[in-house]
């Protein structure tokens, strides 16, 4: 960078826009912003027109960027569970579907279903579709077809404990038939209300096990 | 006592202002406060530059023009929280708090960092042991004897702090600006930094692990510092004024919410970890 | 029966979830942000529509012609229908546009109902979709296949998910992607008959942002004003009234970025019964936001220049040295003046086309006419105008 052009974005640094709260930014929009702390060259890469490259001799002072990505959607349009959970989703799923199939690689011909616990409908179908595309993406076969209780079983399972209630469904999934012996499903639980992480859970031939 | 283990350095993009340097490399944690039902609102003071020339211009600067620092979450530090800090959402947990100092962190803000968080989760009901170093692969071995505590309880939670520096500007040219135009344009100091958080369970199994990060930016100037002032006395609402100790609160608000957050999942996951042992044993 | 029974009750319960006004107010703003929300990201949904097509064009999931139910298209939680509706119509506009996607949009109203089959293992309530079995037993299944949409915002995110389904009994996932896109990227806006990747998006807008050529024709109307004497001045002086000027001729730039550029201009000026002009004008630009010109955003220039002006006409007596009084302007009919102009000013421009500046120039020769004040005084120089301009390039 010339000297002349270090000297004008020292001056624009007091006209420009600065994601920082401030004069002309609110804390509220400040706090809608994801920012990352990244190099020069990631910066022009990313933004090009917005940050002078580095000149072929480099700069006359070493520079960084903070970049920084406006939120879809503002704080309070959805439940903060909801939010912490969709606003990562695709980190969560990805790596719950990543150790599916690498902890259990015995179950690599069979083909996956998956089964969403959340309380929201919503959510539940959003992790369910997210999940299944991540298991796609990890090869492993994925089928739609869902599994199914019936209403006593329902009645009975409900009011159990959770860490007797995921393995005496899996034992009703492949009793009733719902789970054949080429299947396997793959659960995706939010165990707690109060918690913002997903856990997983792997059903096959009627035995249960937590993945993470 | 261990804390030899050194922080792998943070990338600092800029070559560092004689007087800004140590001084907004350690600023983060100066303002992290008190726990929010425990908070005096009276952060640790800032450390003073190194060099005493440089110190003296500094403190005249700053006191005869004013100054208004902000902060601003990066990543992590803004995410959603559902859990109440100041509910009794570890009760009974015995946990171990290991804040591990380094170049980002001296042993005394190391402590004074551990003392607050600990705080924090004794008030959710744990039964929480600080240590300056980080954690060991086995358990317990890094509580010396007067750490242990009387119960003999197991460790439950295993949360390692660490501290990095992300970024520390270069401000030597605002500055020059600054006193240039008599301080109405300010001269900008920022840094940037991150807070590396990993909770394992009492035999080393990784539970939860996040890495906050966060921006602090100090405008010194007559300028910037009579338009702030005048902007919070007439037109911003409360909850958006940056004086005082705003910046303080706010930091230390998202840090105690995210590692509540944080220790909560920790410990729903170890719950989830203790359903699949017997299984796993199961023949 | 069973239906009855339930919205009785959730009849029943109304007047528990009755709402106080505060609270109403307070639902009547969240729907306008999420309006607002769905507003804003639903030309980037488009993007990946049509991104997801583009990929469906560029490797076919399917060797032939095959029909394809529109099962499902969801949107980001929170954000309402009207979306969902939108995206739908995208998807069958650019499905339409495109048949060497090989996916053929049908309708199989079978399919998204809610079908009620009863048998000897029990009642199953259920999409058509969801059971095929039953499906096929009332002929809407057959051969097809079902395309399941996602859109959801995570984060900065806008992240696309869609997965292609064969309606058999084991309803296998035949096929599924995921595409994401940074909520700040400016939408592509891809012509749905000429769909683009993104990698060849980006370059066609690396191309567009570094211009249309190094040379323009700019086209300008400027206003040049002049400061009054101060009021203590004895006689008072009389400051030529303002002039309208109109300016082309070429603009250079010695890269497409136009970090710099430089500019010859001739200009004329007529206002009839009162001055005419003419002037040419070199000018020096220098880009101070960025290295490149930017496509998505004003760029901010800095300039100085200099000028040659010849004006005439009753309006411009004032410019007269020595200083003519009253009758002077009164009684000289034509005078012409020739005058030599510095300046230096800010320009600020969009995308090149067009443009908006202020500039302050000054008049050496005639820094000691009574006729004229001066509007800043910095540097040892004082300017006696103030000028704006508005600029077109073509």
């Amino acid at each position: 960078m010339n000297p002349f052009a270090l000297l004008a974005a020292a001056l624009l640094a007091y006209v420009r826009p600065d994601p920082a709260p401030g004069l002309l930014m609110s804390k509220e929009r400040s706090r809608q912003l994801e920012c990352a702390v990244v190099t020069t060259q990631a910066a022009v890469e990313r933004r090009p027109g917005q940050l002078a490259p580095e000149g072929s001799r480099g700069d006359m002072a070493d520079r960084g960027a903070v970049l920084c990505s406006e939120r879809l959607l503002r704080a309070g349009l959805r439940a903060p569970r909801d939010e912490a959970i969709l606003s990562t989703l695709e980190l969560r799923v990805s790596e719950l579907a990543a150790t599916a199939v690498s902890v259990r690689p015995d179950l690599s011909d069979r083909t996956w279903r998956v089964e969403p616990f959340h309380p929201s409908a919503q959510v539940s179908a959003k992790i369910a579709f997210a999940t299944k595309n991540a298991l796609m993406a990890h090869g492993a076969a994925v089928s739609d077809r869902l599994v199914t209780l019936a209403a006593g079983d329902v009645d009975v399972i409900t009011r159990m404990a959770p860490d007797l209630a995921y393995p005496a469904a899996c034992a009703r999934y492949a009793a009733n038939g719902s789970l054949g012996e080429g299947d396997a499903l793959l659960a995706v639980v939010l165990r707690d209300p109060l918690e913002t992480a997903l856990h997983a859970g792997v059903c096959a031939d009627g035995r249960w096990s937590w993945l993470r | 006592m261990r804390g030899g283990e050194r922080l792998a350095r943070g990338r600092s993009t800029l070559r560092p202002g004689p007087f800004v340097d140590q001084n907004l490399r350690r600023r983060w944690k100066s303002q992290v406060t008190l726990p929010p039902h425990t908070n005096t609102g009276a952060p640790i003071p800032t450390r003073l530059p190194r060099s005493p020339a440089a110190a003296l211009v500094l403190s005249g600067l700053a006191l005869g023009s004013g100054c208004v620092t902000v902060y601003q979450p990066l990543s992590g530090l803004q995410q959603p929280v559902v859990v109440d800090p100041t509910a009794p959402n570890l009760s009974d947990v015995r946990m171990a708090v290991y804040c591990v100092p380094g170049p980002a962190l001296s042993r005394w803000e190391t402590n004074k960092l551990c003392q607050r968080v600990s705080t924090l989760f004794e008030h959710q009901g744990a039964l929480v042991t600080t240590v300056e170093g980080p954690a060991a692969d086995g358990e317990d071995d890094a509580l010396t004897d007067d750490e242990r505590p009387v119960m003999e309880a197991p460790i439950a939670l295993r949360m390692e702090l660490r501290s990095r520096d992300l970024y520390t500007n270069n401000a030597s040219l605002s500055w020059a600006i600054s006193l240039m135009t008599a301080t109405v344009l300010p001269a900008v100091e920022e840094s940037a930094f991150a807070v590396d958080v990993v909770i394992r369970d009492g035999s080393g199994f990784l539970l939860a692990s996040e890495s906050l990060q966060g921006r602090l930016i100090t405008r010194y100037g007559v300028g910037t510092w009579a338009a702030n002032r005048a902007a919070d006395t007439y037109w911003r609402r409360e909850d958006q004024r940056l004086f005082g100790d705003i910046s303080s609160h706010d930091l230390s608000e998202d840090l105690y919410r995210q590692l509540s957050q944080l220790a909560y999942n920790a410990r729903v996951q170890r719950q989830v970890l203790e359903a699949r042992a017997p299984a796993e044993a199961r023949p | 029966m069973r239906t009855l029974a339930l919205a009785v009750a959730l009849l029943a319960g109304g007047e528990a979830l009755a709402v106080t006004p505060a609270e109403q107010a307070q639902i009547a703003q969240l729907d306008r942000l999420r309006a607002q929300v769905a507003d804003q990201v639903h030309l980037a949904a488009f993007d990946l529509v049509d991104e997801l097509v583009y990929g469906w064009t560029a490797d076919p999931v399917f060797p032939s012609e095959t029909q394809v139910v529109l099962a499902g298209v969801t949107v980001p939680v929170g954000l309402g229908t009207g979306l969902q509706a939108l995206i739908e119509n995208h998807l069958a506009a650019v499905l339409a546009e495109n048949p060497s996607t090989h996916v053929q949009l049908v309708h199989c109203p079978q399919c998204t109902a809610v079908v009620v089959h009863s048998g000897p293992e029990g009642t199953v309530i259920s999409r058509g979709i969801d059971d095929p079995e039953v499906l096929e037993r009332i002929g809407g299944g057959g051969g097809k296949h079902a395309l399941f949409v996602d859109v959801e915002a995570e984060g900065a995110w806008l992240v696309l998910r869609a997965r292609l389904t064969r309606l058999t009994p084991d309803l296998p996932i035949v096929w599924s992607h995921t595409l994401s896109t940074a909520a700040g990227t400016p939408a592509l806006l891809r012509q749905p008959t000429h769909l683009k990747s993104a990698a060849e998006a980006r370059r066609e807008y690396l191309d567009a942002l570094s211009g249309r050529g190094n040379s323009l024709i700019p086209l300008r109307f400027a206003v040049r004003s002049y400061a009054a004497p101060p009021s203590w001045y004895d006689p008072p002086g009389t400051p030529p009234p303002p002039f309208l000027w109109l300016q082309s001729g070429v603009e250079l730039a010695p890269t497409s970025a136009r970090a710099w550029t430089a500019s010859l201009l001739a200009g004329v000026s007529y206002i009839p019964q009162a001055y005419q002009g003419l002037m040419t004008q070199a000018r020096i630009s220098r880009l101070i936001t960025g290295r490149a010109r930017s496509l998505t955003r004003p760029d901010l220039y800095v300039f100085g220049g200099i000028a040659m002006m010849t004006v005439w006409g009753p309006g411009t007596a004032s410019f007269q040295a020595p200083t003519p009084n009253g009758d002077d302007l009164l009684t000289v009919a034509s005078p012409r003046e020739i005058l030599g102009t510095f300046h230096l000013g800010a320009d600020l421009r969009l995308g090149n086309r067009i443009g908006i500046s202020a500039f302050l120039e000054t008049l050496p020769a005639l820094s000691q006419s009574e006729n004229l004040g001066e509007y800043y005084y910095g540097l040892g120089i004082s300017f006696q105008s103030l000028g704006s301009e508005v600029t077109f390039w073509f």
